[in-house]
C-alpha cells in the first residue's frame, strides 16, 4: 500500500515552486531546510542562509497560505531551521549534560532534577546539579544545604551532599533578598556558575531550568553544552500548552528532548485508598502521541514524599521502596545508558 | 528601604487609563496555582458588581485564555487599541489570546518591557474598577518592568505550603516591598484535597508554612484555599469554579481572599500610609 504522508504532500507542493522563472525549486536548493508533521500541524523549516534577500518573512507569507491549503494540514508554522547557538568558548563541564525543563512552573520539576541527579549518583556516576533557576532556587531546599559557597583558589567550590556536587544562586545570596535580575545580568552571571565552579570530573551535569524561555534558557543553550533535555509535565491541559512551548524553543535551539516525564499523575487517599487524578490525567501520553517522544516515567504524588524534600533529603534516599524512587531509579538507567563511555587516557 | 529601591526613577510611573486599582497576584514559584487564584478572584469580586479586568503577565506561561475559555485571536479599536475579552462578567487579556503555543517563543529581556507596556497601556480597558495582574513566577524581567511603570496599588502573594514554594514567596514579598507596593495579604494554597470517595481531607504538603511567613515578614494572612479535584476539570472547560461551584469549599474560601483583599484597598485608598505601616 502506498501512504502518502502529509510531510510528502507538503514536499511535493512546495517543490513548484521555484526562484525565478527558471531557477531551481526551493526544496532541491536547500532553502527548504525540512518539513516536519505532528499531526495536522506542519512546521515548515527554512534555511535563512539561502534565502535571497534575506526575505524570509515574504517567503514565510508567501507559502504559509498554500501549505495550509493542502489536504491533512490545518495549521502552518514557517520558521528558521533549528540552530545550535553552543559558544566554542565555554567549557563543558560534564561528558553529559542534562537539562529537566518544563513549560509549566510547579510541576515538580526540581524535586524530580534532585532525585534523578542523586539517582544517578546511586549508580556510581559522577554528578553536579546546577539550579539555574535564578528566580527560585529550590536546590539549597531539597540538598539540605544552608552554606554559602566559598571561593577556592579563584575558583568557586560547589557544596556537596548525597554524592552530588550542588551549585546554586542560593548559595551566592541571602533567602530574602529578592534576586531582580534582568535578562542582561543572566546572560553574564550564568555563564560563570558553569566556567568558574570547581564542578572537577563530572559524568554528568544535571541542570534545573527555570520555567518558561526566557534569557536563561537561551544563556544555557549557548555555555552549557546541553546535550538533551528532558521535559517534565503534570497531566491536565494547563501545563501541557506551556510544555509544548518550552519544547518547541528547545527544538529551535537544536537541543534534542530526550522524552517526557509526567509528575504529579494521581493521588492515593490515606484513609480509603481511593486513586483521584489530582491535575487532569492523560495528557503525559497525549504529549508523548502527538510529539513522537517517548513517555519515560510517569509518576505519582505521595504527599509524605514532599516532606522528605523541605527536610532536605531527596527521596530516592529517604523511601527508596516507593514507587516514586523506583520511577526514578529507573529513569536514571536509561538516562545513565545514553552517557558516552569514559574514555580511558 | 534599602539599596535598590532608591536608584529607582518613578517619574517613569503611568496610571492605565480607565483603571482605578492595579493589584498584582504573585506567587515566587511557579505551579501553586496563581492563576486559578486570579481569574477566580476576578469572578468573585465581580460577583460584588465590581468591574474586573484581568491582565495575563505571564508571557512565560500565559493561562488565564484557557482559564477563562476566551479564544485566539484579539480584535482592536479604529485607533489600534486591543479590545480585551469579556467573558463570565471579566475583561481580560493574555499572551494566550495572541499566540499559538507551536510559536515556542522566547522573550529576551527588552522585548518583554515592550510586550509587556503594549500589553497594559494599547489596551482599550474599559472602566475598570481593578485590575489584577498575574504575574509570572520569579522575579525577573516582568516584575521589574510592571513594578516600574506601573502604580500598583498592592499585591496578593500566593504560596503553597512547603518550603520550596515559600522560600520564593518571601522573595516575591522583598520585591514588592523594594518598590514601596503594600503586601496586602499572603494566601495559601492547595493545603489538602478532600477525598471525594469518603471525604477525608488529605493534605499534600507539610503544611504549617504560609502563616508563619506572612508573620515573619508582617502581612496579614489571608487564609487557606484547599484543592479541589473537581476544580481542575472546570478548568479545564475554562469556567472559574466559584462560578461553577460556588458553595464549593475552596470557592468560599477565595470568596473570603476577595473580602479581606477589597477591606486592605479601602485602607489603602484611604490612608496609603497607615495602611503601609500596618
Amino acid at each position: 500500500m502506498n501512504v502518502v504522508t502529509v510531510e510528502e504532500t507538503v514536499l511535493a507542493a512546495l517543490k513548484s515552486v521555484t526562484l525565478g522563472p527558471t531557477g531551481p525549486d526551493i526544496v532541491s536548493s536547500g532553502l527548504v531546510y525540512d518539513v516536519v508533521a505532528t499531526g495536522p500541524v506542519v512546521r515548515v523549516l527554512l534555511d535563512p542562509d539561502k534565502i535571497p534577500d534575506n526575505d524570509a518573512e515574504g517567503l514565510g507569507e508567501f507559502l504559509a497560505p498554500m501549505v495550509e491549503a493542502l489536504p491533512g494540514v490545518e495549521r502552518v508554522i514557517v520558521k528558521p531551521r533549528p540552530k545550535s547557538i553552543i559558544s566554542s568558548d565555554s567549557p563543558k563541564v560534564a561528558r553529559f549534560v542534562l537539562g529537566v525543563h518544563s513549560g509549566k512552573g510547579g510541576v515538580g520539576k526540581s524535586t524530580l532534577s534532585a532525585n534523578l541527579a542523586v539517582a544517578l549518583g546511586l549508580r556510581e556516576l559522577k554528578v553536579g546539579m546546577l539550579d539555574a533557576d535564578v528566580y527560585g532556587p529550590s536546590m539549597p531546599t531539597l540538598f539540605g544545604l544552608s552554606g554559602r559557597a566559598e571561593e577556592v583558589n579563584g575558583r568557586i567550590e560547589p557544596l556537596q551532599a548525597h554524592g552530588v556536587k550542588v551549585m546554586s544562586l542560593g548559595f551566592l545570596l541571602p533567602p530574602e533578598k529578592a534576586l531582580a535580575w534582568r535578562g542582561s545580568l543572566i546572560d553574564e552571571g550564568l555563564p560563570l556558575l558553569l566556567s568558574e565552579v570547581a564542578w572537577g570530573d563530572l559524568d554528568v551535569l544535571v541542570v534545573d531550568l527555570p520555567p518558561g524561555a526566557s534569557d536563561v534558557h537561551l544563556a544555557l543553550a549557548k555555555h552549557a553544552h546541553l546535550s538533551g533535555v528532558l521535559t517534565v509535565t503534570t497531566p491536565g491541559n494547563i501545563a501541557l500548552i506551556d510544555v509544548k512551548r518550552g519544547m518547541e524553543m528547545f527544538a529551535d535551539l537544536a537541543v534534542p528532548c530526550l522524552g517526557i516525564v509526567e509528575n504529579m499523575a494521581a493521588i492515593a487517599c490515606s484513609t480509603c485508598g481511593h486513586s483521584i487524578p489530582l491535575f487532569g490525567q492523560g495528557g503525559g501520553q497525549a504529549l508523548a502521541d502527538e510529539t513522537g517522544l517517548p513517555l519515560l516515567a510517569s509518576i505519582a504524588f505521595i504527599p509524605d514524599l514532599s516532606l522528605t524534600g523541605d527536610a532536605g533529603v531527596p527521596y530516592v534516599i529517604a523511601a527508596p521502596d516507593t514507587a516514586s524512587s523506583k520511577a526514578i531509579a529507573a529513569l536514571a538507567g536509561q538516562l545513565a545508558s545514553r552517557i558516552p563511555e569514559r574514555v580511558l587516557a | 528601604m534599602s539599596g535598590c529601591a532608591s536608584t529607582l526613577s518613578f517619574a517613569l510611573q503611568q496610571p492605565v487609563p480607565g483603571v482605578a486599582d492595579i493589584i498584582c497576584i504573585a506567587s515566587g514559584k511557579g505551579g501553586v496555582g496563581k492563576s486559578t487564584l486570579t481569574v477566580n478572584l476576578a469572578a468573585a469580586l465581580s460577583c460584588q458588581g465590581k468591574v474586573v479586568g484581568v491582565l495575563d503577565a505571564d508571557l512565560y506561561g500565559p493561562s488565564v485564555a484557557l482559564l477563562l475559555g476566551t479564544d485566539d485571536g484579539v480584535e482592536t479599536t479604529p485607533e489600534g487599541k486591543a479590545m480585551p475579552k469579556q467573558r463570565h462578567g471579566i475583561h481580560s487579556l493574555s499572551i494566550g489570546n495572541l499566540l499559538a503555543p507551536e510559536a515556542g517563543l522566547v522573550w529576551k529581556g527588552p522585548l518583554i518591557a515592550q510586550a509587556m507596556e503594549q500589553m497594559v497601556y494599547d489596551v482599550a480597558w474599559p472602566s475598570l474598577d481593578i485590575l489584577l495582574i498575574d504575574m509570572p513566577p520569579g522575579t525577573g524581567d516582568i516584575p521589574i518592568t510592571l513594578l516600574e511603570r506601573l502604580p500598583v496599588t498592592g499585591a496578593v502573594v500566593v504560596s503553597t505550603p512547603q518550603r520550596l514554594a515559600a522560600v520564593d514567596a518571601e522573595r516575591a514579598i522583598a520585591l514588592f516591598h523594594e518598590y514601596d507596593v503594600p503586601v496586602f495579604g499572603v494566601v495559601e494554597n492547595m493545603d489538602g484535597y478532600v477525598c471525594p470517595c469518603c471525604g477525608k481531607i488529605n493534605r499534600l504538603f507539610a503544611g504549617g508554612i504560609v502563616e508563619p511567613l506572612a508573620r515573619k515578614r508582617h502581612v496579614a494572612y489571608f487564609g487557606s484555599v484547599p484543592l479541589d479535584p473537581a476544580a481542575s476539570a472546570a478548568t479545564d472547560a475554562g469556567i472559574p469554579f466559584l462560578l461553577r461551584d460556588p458553595q464549593s469549599p475552596s470557592a468560599k474560601a477565595i470568596a473570603e481572599v476577595a473580602d479581606k483583599m477589597m477591606a486592605s484597598l479601602r485602607r489603602e485608598r484611604a490612608n496609603p500610609k497607615i495602611a503601609e505601616d500596618a
